[in-house]
């Protein structure tokens, strides 16, 4: 009964993260990265789950060096959350240009093309993965103080380093995870409905950069400039 | 297509200055840190060194002397109140803060500040309790974080016998509470209670 409760407690907190106000521009810029590729709802499934992968493999990390007291706790907890914030601005920028095919990477052979883009797409997926272990780690304060101040001492208590991560991890990935299976759900009927998808496809990947971009802008302003105390 | 040129060069020019902004901002904050003003200060002295806009947080403070006004004022004034009350039990309570303030966070504070002004106007009054709102991130606060293992925002409350800290206490559940205000105030409160012996 104590183990069903507490591994709720775990989900619970990971929940209150995810809802949130300050990880909501990180969600909304990982909601249009994993749907961006909406003709492919399978594609958008696996990225959602691999987004949540990430963000559950980084909680574990975290938890397993900290459960085992390599390392200070606080001082983890604010060197996270002072750095990892200032550098996302600059990176979500420059993803979202590449997105918005304003940076391209030049290839020598145009008889690479299909197989690059065939890459691209794979990459996308576990692109995402990499996204979620960024996102993981920029601590915003109401997230550091659920996962260092909360579900850390819950995990140390119970001596579970991995099973309470995960299950936080799973959490905090829910909005992004449930829209992933709502569009792989929905898009077959929606190809069908359109019957445009390659348009519309076309679009989302714009709008996907244009949301990275202004994220990252936000974050920059924020974070490195000071300008939203 | 130009207008796409332009974009792509105005956003790498933000990226580049953003990049080089981040770098000399902490390089010089690096240096200031080496310097002797970095080290630590006391409690009641760091208290006074909370910044213009959190002033009103030692409020509490200069209430207990109506002529005094100003950061040096409050401190001054903690510190004559600490020698009145070197005896018997006295409790802090400290609200941390980083130089990013979050929505959230501001609500925790406000919600913090009205918990303990509504609740124990007296025992502020007779200095029994204090109210100070502390930036971590500023010189000479920082050891604050090692001292009551700060992960975040928090509110901490201190326990002091004949003003020798005795115990404290982070009090976690502010953050699984914020968004049922009249719980926050009546866990903060129960806690402060416990903590200055009536409970």
């Amino acid at each position: 009964m104590t183990a069903i409760l507490v591994a709720a407690t775990a989900l619970w907190l990971g929940i209150l993260t995810s809802i949130s106000p300050c990880p909501l521009a990180t969600n909304i810029a990982a909601i249009s990265f994993v749907g961006r590729r909406l003709g492919s709802p399978l594609e958008v499934f696996w990225t959602g789950v691999v987004y949540t992968l990430g963000r559950m493999l980084t909680y574990v990390v975290l938890g397993i060096l900290l459960v085992a007291s390599f390392i200070s706790v606080p001082l983890v907890s604010q060197l996270l959350q002072k750095y990892m914030n200032k550098i996302l601005g600059p990176i979500l920028i420059l993803v979202g240009m590449f997105l918005l095919e304003m940076l391209t990477l030049r290839f020598a052979s145009p008889g690479l093309s299909e197989k690059l883009q065939h890459r691209f797409a794979t990459w996308g997926v576990w692109g995402a993965g990499l996204l979620g272990v960024i996102f993981a780690l920029s601590f915003c304060p109401v997230s550091a103080a659920l996962f260092f101040g909360s579900l850390l001492p819950l995990a140390i208590k119970y001596e579970s380093s991995v099973l309470l991560p995960s299950l936080y991890g799973v959490a905090t990935a829910l909005p992004v995870l449930l829209f992933a299976i709502l569009v792989a759900l929905g898009a077959q009927s929606l190809a069908q409905a359109f019957n445009k998808l390659t348009r519309i496809e076309w679009w989302a990947r714009r709008i996907t950069g244009a949301v990275f971009v202004v994220v990252g802008i936000y974050y920059s302003l924020a974070f490195i400039f000071g300008i939203f105390p | 297509m130009k207008l796409k040129q332009v974009t792509t060069a105005l956003l790498l020019l933000f990226v580049g200055v953003s990049v080089i902004f981040l770098v000399v901002k902490e390089t010089r904050s690096k240096g200031a840190n080496t310097s002797p003003v970095g080290q630590t200060v006391p409690a009641q002295e760091a208290a006074s060194i909370v910044p213009p806009a959190e002033k009103s947080g030692s409020t509490v403070v200069a209430q207990a002397n109506p002529e005094a006004s100003g950061a040096v004022a409050a401190a001054a004034t903690a510190r004559a109140k600490n020698q009145i009350d070197t005896h018997g039990r006295t409790v802090v309570a400290y609200y941390f803060h980083g130089n990013f303030r979050c929505p959230t966070c501001r609500k925790l504070e406000a919600f913090s500040r009205e918990a303990v002004e509504s609740g124990f106007p007296e025992d502020l009054k007779a200095g029994r309790l204090e109210w100070h709102v502390i930036n971590i991130e500023e010189p000479g606060n920082e050891h604050f974080a090692q001292d009551y293992q700060l992960v975040s925002k928090s509110l901490v409350l201190v326990g002091k016998e004949d003003s020798k800290e005795t115990k404290w206490k982070n009090l976690q559940d502010i953050w699984t509470l914020v968004n049922n205000k009249a719980a926050f105030i009546k866990y903060v409160q129960t806690e402060i209670r416990s903590y200055l012996g009536e409970a």
